[in-house]
């Protein structure tokens, strides 16, 4: 295997600048995301600055719930999480306009 | 919000970020397949049935544990779909959303993909041959997501990455969860760490477990990347990292800052720009545009 010579890191550099680079899945960070996950210092891990400075141009984000009730008060419990999370991304967008 | 995947290269090629929200976990649609509407006109593009535990559309591969019962859900409701979950997927496809078959059982992934009518993708799922996790993909359902034109993404999950099957690593496991007390089988050494009420044991435990497993790198990641590629070829791999649900311990790809180093590691193993690309969105925007056709 190569060794992270100058013109290898030049090489992958050019080549990360000029990828579209795409995260299938990740989480959205809301009030009720717990900390452990997040990156030091409480941010998403796929928060914009992280995302330009790593050179990740695209991320899904998904609206997600994990187990629970399946009863009818849980279902509208578990929209309301989804809800959340939509409405926390919008809130994202509208504050930085920058982001398609 | 960007809802194509004609969007998200138009963003790319303003130098604009983009985001595409996806959907994860049917239990959210109780018994209704049409309240997918409601979520695609929200936006979302990319939808998965199950998170860990059985729903009315489908089995997980990862049954849910009651805490009261201190008991599994049975490994299977279904049989993998049931009707809702044949009629949930037909009605992804009639939308044009991509289906996502990660955390499906390994029944309900190969009947997904039996009836799926456009490529489908796994947003989250590492190699079972590699990592013996029951979520990650065996070889038959990756020989099988191939042959739809399907992609499966590699996730940073170190728990769902590393080889455990050292008998002396499974036997220290088992006397940590033993300690926390957590029941001593499982399917990956964090699991059901969150039940842990005492939060000086479940700092130990989780600390515990990680330091059993060692550090884990971005070679770990990109091993499972080369798995897929030689078995499948180039075309059938992304990246999909879980981010923000417990995954980037990794010594190199702890966050989106780190990106660059997936791209130098595939570089080192020769893989070339036209590769990178079709691993970092190229596959991934292929099964977009032949589900929104």
């Amino acid at each position: 295997m190569s060794e992270d010579t100058p013109d290898l890191l030049s090489k992958a550099r050019v080549i990360h600048d000029d990828t579209l680079c795409l995260d299938a899945h990740a989480d959205i960070v809301t009030t009720k995301t717990s900390p452990q996950f997040l990156s030091k210092g409480g941010a998403s891990k796929v928060a914009p600055e992280k995302m330009r400075e790593g050179g990740l141009n695209s991320v899904v984000l998904a609206l997600a719930v994990g187990p629970g009730s399946r009863s009818e008060r849980g279902v509208k419990f578990a929209r309301e999480q989804m809800q959340l999370q939509h409405a926390t991304v919008l809130q994202l967008l509208e504050a930085d306009k920058s982001i398609a | 919000m960007t809802k194509s995947a004609a969007e998200i290269e138009q963003a790319f090629s303003e130098k604009r970020l983009s985001f595409i929200f996806g959907f994860q976990n049917a239990r959210v649609l109780g018994k209704d397949p049409t309240y997918l509407d409601h979520y695609y006109q929200l936006g979302a593009r990319v939808f998965a049935l199950t998170h860990m535990g059985h729903n009315h559309f489908a089995d997980s591969s990862r049954p849910n544990y009651n805490v009261k019962t201190c008991s599994y859900e049975v490994d299977e409701e279904h049989g993998g779909l049931s009707e809702l979950g044949v009629k949930g997927i037909a009605k992804i496809n009639r939308l044009g959303g991509v289906l996502d078959i990660s955390q499906l059982s390994y029944a309900a992934t190969l009947q997904a993909l039996n009836i799926a009518e456009r490529p489908v993708i796994a947003s989250h799922s590492n190699i079972k041959s590699i990592s013996n996790v029951k979520r990650n993909l065996r070889d038959d359902e990756l020989d099988k997501l191939a042959a739809n034109g399907g992609v499966v993404h590699i996730s940073a999950f170190h728990g769902n990455l590393l080889d455990f099957s050292d008998p002396d690593l499974i036997n220290n496991i088992k006397t940590a969860r033993i300690e926390a007390d957590l029941p001593e089988a499982y399917d990956y050494p964090y699991e059901l760490y969150w039940g842990i009420k005492d939060k000086e044991v479940k700092k130990n435990y989780l600390t515990k477990i990680t330091e059993l497993l060692g550090p884990t790198k971005v070679h770990h990641l990109v091993d499972h990347i080369d798995y897929v590629v030689h078995r499948l070829g180039i075309n059938h791999v992304g990246i999909g990292t879980d981010f923000n649900h417990g995954s980037g311990h990794i010594d190199g790809c702890v966050d989106a800052s780190d990106s660059f180093n997936i791209t130098l590691e595939l570089v080192k193993r020769g893989y070339g720009a036209e590769d990178i690309a079709k691993i970092w969105s190229a596959n991934f925007l292929r099964v977009m545009r032949a589900a929104e056709a």
